[in-house]
């Protein structure tokens, strides 16, 4: 469902993605992983169009998302999870999870409801919390909050970054699990990650980055099975 | 004597100026850009260079003025005295306010300042027994060395002299460790804190000689007609300094005359199509905020260097060797190699309801490399911004050289001996890539007056420092680089250049975070080389990673976090092996 | 002093401080989303006022004098926010920094000066009572008397704050603008289109000047130039309040003005002045306001 073409980006004379060439179906979980600085968030914020494109496309169903701006692509259904979890301090749990629900044109008041709940009954410490403003949370509990902010909104392609960030492995798996079950609905995740093999192993395409390059890639089984090499591009 | 041409230069047309047979109302004119630029030449200092924020100078300005216009006046005093005076009273509230300026940064300054020039407008209207009110003083005696007929030209040869004199101070301060400090401290005030540099005594001390000088302007201002009302000293009259400083090119060290001088132009001018003054005022304030922000003096400077010749390529001294070695050396200190340099002692930092750092006690000892690895957020970034002092710490100690720094700040940790790098790279994008380094030579500034002698006459000033930070940055392949700006740099010439700084400051231990993040493979060999280079020299490097290959190349011991926690400490092979290691490292347990 | 006295102090201090309030959560709005603060928001106030005192005198009832005025004042926050602001987003982190919208928000007031005095010319008017039929309409309240008109003031600008608290914590408009004051970047990426919200901020500071400007105008001579203190007084409000809840910021104008009220009637040489010298004491102790929020000392 998402496409990346030949994409480069530039951040004035600098360089950060060169010609990368990537593919998330519908349906199939995508893992991007790759040491710090070697382009993983960068690719993300190029794909919901944070970042300027200097070469090469991006297609959302097939169509060009190059002009499309961030706001507009995320009503579309590209939801990007960002690293740092960016929860709004001021508001409370409840309305940042609403945040982003409110925005997409195709959902009413019923479903934003629904989708409450479901949120709720995944992350059960979230309906504890639900009027306590967004500030005072754990770092973990803010991960839990972005997540469920995103999976709110319904997107068709869901990108998170680092979810696994700051969270005790429990939550982790938990948090794993949703994304597995979200493709099957038809949702193409692209999972950028550190701890990159509990990433390759739920995923089903794999991809290697290393300085702006895609260095490795293939079906998350193949990769899997020579660690080593994946160790080395890792560091 | 090179380039100090134009001061002679200007001394002469200053000395001929008056003797041309000018108009009076001219020669008036000339006087007023020449005061004016007293004022806006300390204005540009303080925001241009130190990046503090007055929008009520003008109180200084009145405060000088009225200073030693009452006591020439009403009291009697000679003018020797009442200016001098003036000028004291100038320092002491500037004291006062800059007091203020420490405390608060930005728009809270911007406020008191403003506040502090409305108060001084109120005074000087309402508090008629002193200052006369809007009616004024008259009888305030002339600066005219009691010749009246050719006083104008005496006084306009005092302030013009006053003006040359000061601009050389100015340039002095601008292309000399002065500057750069300054510099350096407006846009990273963390950064400024490691190299050594005590920012708040540094922005006070700017302050109050901004506030001098306006107070100098004012004194010549209303010993200049024998009159002065109160009509001249409102808030406006700051929006006009700031107007000059801006329109003339703000940090650039002639932006104060040339803005002065286009401001006095534009008064004259405007004075004509009165009723539309305003629209012109705010006119240009836009364009030239939107269009052209480094101002006249700016767009000068611009068109003149693209029609200089490119500067000459830049050539590493033919000693190289012996200057590398003397920059790699560490700074000396007692105790041999292997004693306990650096003890961290149950250090905990919590955070927005985040244990960054539990607890974490190591040491690293003298002569090592000491690498602390661990996940991202394992919290290794919290703990080197805690030793070098950037951070307080919500629990524990940490000691160095056998003293406890726990309470020190950052500037005195770094005196003490303790450079670091940062993980998103804190370089000063103002200064050249040179420039930069030699940032890192804090502890061999000379005397103020001292310098400004050496930079004034001797071709050798500042030769010995930009001949070692050439050499580093030699060392690091970065030379061809030294006078391009940081911007100009690729991610890893960035990184090489914020490690020669360090290397600069000649320290005993060295804190690098992250150093080979972003970097190709031969960049990190590099680095990984010159880490070596600096253990031979006795240096002592506690090293933030979390690639394994590369840490378990140089160090000599290793520290495991996860979580804030200590989960391993010891040799590279003990950790290597570790199976709390291993499982933090690769991830979670394979999901069901 | 009396006690009549003290009650007419106070219901002074509390229209002017309303006033400060309004403008000082003007100032806030547009820090919230950008960062930056209207240093010419005085003289949208001073615009405003002359609208309404133009068209008052004209003849037009209040229902229409009031709306045109603010109608006019939406425009102007469109056109700073576009012209004023916009652009230095583009030049990035310059030297000016803090100084560019100063000089570029400064400038674009001055020219409203200047619009102003050519339209108006440079004389005091004299605005009506809006809400009462003469100015010295004075009610007795248990034997104590005060101006209806300093109240309504201060009932209204109270209404208007708690409409803009509400409008903030309550609506989803509001707590879109909240996001983007935290991030823009997080924002765009739940939907929230950014731009929109922005121009949002700058209409409601509009409005809030606006509404400061009708409302004051009958309580004082409006002039060309009489903005500038009004600005001051709001930015001085704004410090004390803290930069982040509207409801600090009205305790700490309606306290500003009642102080400076009260000052004024012991000193009246120099009683506005104690304030402000109270003010950079004040700073100088506690630099982040009153309900400001200290910033972590991270780096």
């Amino acid at each position: 469902m998402i496409r990346v073409e030949r994409l480069s980006c530039a951040i004035g004379p600098v360089r950060i993605l060169h010609d990368i060439d990537l593919e998330a179906a519908a349906g199939s979980l995508v893992a991007v992983v790759g040491a710090n600085g070697a382009g993983k968030t960068s690719l993300l914020r190029a794909i919901s169009r944070l970042l300027p494109i200097s070469g090469g496309d991006i297609l959302f169903e097939g169509r060009s998302i190059r002009a499309v701006k961030p706001y507009r692509l995320a009503r579309q259904g590209v939801v990007h999870v960002p690293q740092g979890r960016q929860i709004i301090p001021s508001l409370t749990v409840e309305d940042n999870l609403r945040l982003g629900a409110d925005r997409i044109p195709s959902l009413n008041p019923e479903n934003i409801l629904r989708n409450l709940e479901r949120e709720y009954a995944r992350f059960p410490i979230l309906r504890e919390r639900r009027e306590t403003p967004g500030g005072s949370l754990s770092g973990g509990e803010q991960q839990m909050l972005a997540v469920s902010r995103a999976l709110m909104m319904e997107p068709k392609v869901l990108m998170l970054d680092e979810p696994s960030l700051g969270l005790a492995p429990r939550v982790v798996r938990a948090i794993l699990a949703a994304l597995r079950r979200l493709t099957s609905g038809g949702v193409s995740v692209i999972l950028v990650e550190q701890a990159a093999f509990a990433a390759l192993e739920i995923a089903d395409r794999g991809y290697v980055l290393k300085n702006g390059r895609i260095v490795l890639s293939g079906p998350a089984a193949d990769l899997l099975k020579d660690q080593a090499l994946i160790q080395g591009y890792l560091g | 004597m090179r380039g100090r041409l134009r001061y002679l230069v200007a001394a002469a047309l200053i000395a001929a100026f008056p003797l041309l047979g000018v108009n009076v109302f001219y020669l008036q004119l000339a006087q007023q850009v020449a005061f004016v630029s007293i004022a806006v030449l300390g204005l540009n200092l303080l925001i241009g260079l130190s990046g503090q924020l007055s929008l009520g100078h003008m109180g200084f300005y009145a405060i000088g003025g009225y200073g030693s216009a009452i006591l020439a006046t009403t009291y009697g005093w000679p003018l020797w005295a009442s200016t001098l005076a003036g000028l004291l009273v100038a320092a002491i509230i500037g004291g006062l306010v800059g007091i203020v300026a420490l405390r608060a940064r930005s728009h809270y300054l911007a406020m008191a300042t403003l506040a502090f020039g409305y108060i001084v407008e109120i005074l000087a209207q309402r508090w008629i027994d002193l200052t006369g009110g809007t009616m004024g003083l008259f009888g305030v005696p002339q600066l005219n060395f009691g010749d009246f007929e050719h006083g104008g030209i005496y006084f306009f040869w005092l302030v013009a002299g006053a003006l040359l004199l000061l601009q050389i101070v100015n340039d002095y301060v601008m292309q000399s460790a002065w500057g750069r400090n300054l510099r350096a401290m407006k846009e990273s005030e963390s950064f400024a804190a490691i190299v050594g540099l005590n920012v708040s005594l540094w922005r006070f001390g700017v302050f109050v000689a901004s506030a001098v000088l306006a107070g100098l302007a004012g004194v010549f201002f209303v010993h200049q007609n024998g009159y002065i009302s109160s009509d001249a000293f409102n808030l406006a009259q700051s929006l006009t300094f700031l107007i000059a400083v801006v329109i003339g090119g703000l940090g650039h060290p002639y932006g104060a005359i040339v803005g002065a001088l286009i401001l006095t132009v534009l008064v004259q001018f405007t004075a004509v199509l009165y009723d539309y003054s305003l629209v012109l005022y705010g006119g240009i304030l836009l364009l030239v905020m939107l269009v052209y922000p480094g101002g006249a003096a700016g767009l000068l400077s611009g068109i003149y260097s693209r029609l200089r010749p490119t500067p000459k390529a830049v050539r590493v001294a033919a000693n190289e060797r012996a200057e590398l070695d003397d920059a790699f050396r560490g700074r000396p200190g007692e105790g041999g190699a292997g004693e306990s340099l650096l003890e961290i002692d149950n250090v905990t930092k919590r955070y927005a309801g985040v244990t960054a750092v539990n607890r974490v006690t190591t040491t690293v000892r003298r002569g090592t490399v000491h690498s602390l690895i661990g996940p991202n957020g394992a919290g290794k970034s919290s703990l080197i911004n805690i030793i070098s002092g950037l951070y307080a710490a919500d629990g524990g100690r940490i000691c160095f050289r056998g003293q406890d720094i726990t309470g020190l700040p950052a500037h005195a940790r770094a005196r003490l001996g303790i450079a670091r790098t940062f993980q998103n790279l804190q370089l000063i994008y103002n200064l050249s890539v040179l420039e930069n380094v030699m940032l890192g030579a804090q502890s061999e500034r000379t005397g103020f007056v001292a310098g400004l002698g050496r930079w004034c006459f001797s071709s050798s000033f500042e030769a010995d420092l930009r001949r070692r930070a050439l050499a580093l940055l030699g060392f690091f392949g970065l030379a061809p680089y030294a006078d391009m700006t940081p911007g100009d740099l690729s991610y890893g010439h960035r990184k090489l250049c914020e490690l020669a700084r360090a290397v600069m400051q000649q320290p005993t231990l060295m804190l690098l975070d992250e150093p080979i993040a972003g970097l190709n493979n031969e960049e990190a060999a590099e680095i990984a080389d010159a880490v070596r280079r600096l253990r031979a020299a006795g240096i002592t490097l506690l090293i933030v990673e979390h690639n394994m290959s590369f840490v378990m190349d140089v160090s000599d011991r290793i520290t495991v976090l996860d979580y804030g926690e200590k989960i391993a400490d010891g040799a590279p092979d003990e950790v290597r092996n570790d199976r709390r290691v291993i499982d933090a490292y690769l991830g979670v347990e394979a999901v069901e | 002093m009396s006690l009549p006295d003290f009650v007419q102090i106070l219901v002074t201090g509390l229209a002017m401080g309303s006033i400060y309030m309004l403008m000082a959560n003007g100032l806030f709005m547009t820090h919230l989303t950008t960062g930056a603060l209207n240093f010419g928001q005085g003289d949208f106030l001073m615009i405003a006022a002359f609208v309404t005192v133009s068209l008052l005198t004209a003849g037009a009832p209040t229902f229409v004098a009031l709306p045109a005025a603010l109608l006019v004042l939406v425009v102007l926050g469109v056109l700073l926010e576009r012209v004023a602001i916009r652009p230095l987003e583009r030049q990035g982190a310059r030297d000016s920094g803090i100084l560019a919208w100063i000089l570029t928000t400064a400038g674009f007031g001055l020219i409203l000066e200047n619009v102003a005095t050519l339209a108006w010319g440079k004389s005091s008017h004299y605005a009506p009572p809006l809400f009462t039929s003469r100015k010295e309409n004075v009610i007795s309240v248990f034997g104590v008397g005060f101006f209806v008109e300093e109240l309504v003031i201060a009932g209204i600008a109270l209404a208007v704050i708690a409409a803009l608290y509400w409008f903030l914590y309550r609506t989803r408009s509001g707590k879109a603008i909240a996001a983007v004051a935290f991030n823009r970047d997080a924002a765009a990426l739940l939907g929230i289109d950014v731009r929109g919200a922005i121009v949002a901020s700058y209409v409601i500071m509009a409005l809030l000047a606006g509404t400061a400007g009708m409302l004051v105008a009958p309580i004082t001579s409006v002039q060309a130039h009489m903005g500038l203190i009004y600005t001051l007084k709001g930015f001085v409000v704004l410090n004390i309040g803290g930069f982040t809840n509207p409801l600090g910021i009205l305790v700490a104008g309606l306290v500003f003005g009642v102080a400076e009220a009260f000052c004024n009637y012991f000193d009246s040489a120099f009683g506005d002045l104690y304030p402000f010298i109270f003010i950079i004491a004040f700073l100088a102790i506690r630099p982040t306001g009153l309900f400001g929020e200290a910033k972590a000392d991270v780096r």
